[in-house]
């Protein structure tokens, strides 16, 4: 399996594979434009790759990632390739500092199995309930938040 | 403050003659890194460039117009990217809106958004745009949202009917 970033991504390696798998960080309730670049890079020329979607956002439902899917099965139709699937993650940035993350990498080796396999499906994960939710993701950011101002304080006193 | 134009395409500035208008192609501005590296330095942008004060006009108008392409029921790369770069404008902690989670935007400023879109689209990509444009603001204290749709051809047209829409505000 390859891995390409956006940085060093280069459209002519696309059609060397058979399926491609997007994964992406949602950006304001839709794809982000760097992922729309690859698609922009990619239009109009001729391609066969099955195509799979792996949709991360921070918020607590992953319907949240809907939008974004919709949109890469509009690209496909437009430039006729297959959909396969997707799987969508919910409450990133807190959901692997919990228990929770074994059932995530449960379900992104259930993914990856589908993807060989070549068969169509649609997973998703986030964590149980709102309450550890809105528990866990206000903790993280007032962590970061501190972290921050933390590091600015010893960088100040550098100087 | 004045209300606010955005578009990715040149237009006449005697329609919108109570607005600041944005034109996206003569201003310069970074891609977000997406890092979220704002939401915990209390909004400060690592990058410093024209997005700094165009994100805090949009805090302080009442009324916003995005005039963008639409392509596959999304922003164009452009606009998409000016986007990216609000993130800025939330809060970082979550909040529940209408049974939902997300972050809550940090002006509470009641404002109207009007968006023409223009390019060549189906009704299914029409309504994906409406309902991106519908999720995307749900934490802001938008007023009324509002999306109309027509091809690259008819723009111009449409501009002039919604032309003078800023001076109602």
């Amino acid at each position: 399996m390859d891995i390409r970033h956006i940085d060093n991504f280069d459209e002519r390696t696309f059609f060397a594979y058979d399926k491609v798998v997007f994964c992406f960080f949602v950006a304001l309730n839709s794809i982000p434009s760097t992922t729309l670049e690859i698609f922009q890079k990619l239009e109009s020329s001729s391609k066969t790759a099955h195509i799979y979607a792996l949709a991360i956002c921070d918020e607590f439902e992953c319907e949240k990632c809907d939008t974004s899917l919709k949109i890469i099965k509009n690209w496909c139709l437009h430039e006729n390739l297959e959909y396969k699937g997707d799987m969508r993650i919910g409450s990133c940035l807190t959901i692997m500092k919990t228990n929770n993350r074994f059932i995530v990498c449960n379900q992104i080796k259930k993914f990856a199995h589908a993807i060989i396999n070549d068969q169509d499906t649609h997973l998703s994960i986030t964590l149980p309930n709102e309450k550890s939710f809105f528990k866990n993701a206000n903790k993280y950011w007032s962590k970061e938040i501190k972290k921050k101002h933390k590091q600015r304080r010893k960088q100040r006193n550098f100087f | 403050m004045k209300n606010l134009v955005i578009t990715d395409k040149d237009i006449s500035t005697n329609l919108f003659q109570n607005s600041i208008i944005v034109n996206l192609n003569n201003i310069h501005y970074s891609s977000c890194t997406g890092g979220l590296e704002c939401l915990k330095c209390e909004g400060a942008c690592y990058f410093k460039d024209d997005m700094s004060l165009i994100s805090r006009w949009m805090n302080d108008c009442q009324l916003i117009i995005y005039i963008t392409k639409v392509k596959y029921g999304c922003f164009d790369i452009p606009f998409k990217k000016m986007l990216e770069r609000l993130v800025v404008n939330l809060e970082p902690y979550y909040t529940m809106v209408d049974g939902e989670t997300c972050h809550l935007g940090i002006s509470q400023l009641s404002k109207k958004l009007l968006v023409i879109g223009y390019g060549e689209l189906t009704t299914d990509e029409m309504h994906l745009f409406k309902d991106m444009l519908d999720e995307s603001t749900l934490g802001f204290s938008y007023s009324s949202v509002d999306a109309y749709f027509c091809s690259e051809d008819e723009l111009e047209e449409t501009l002039r009917t919604f032309g003078g829409v800023d001076h109602y505000v």
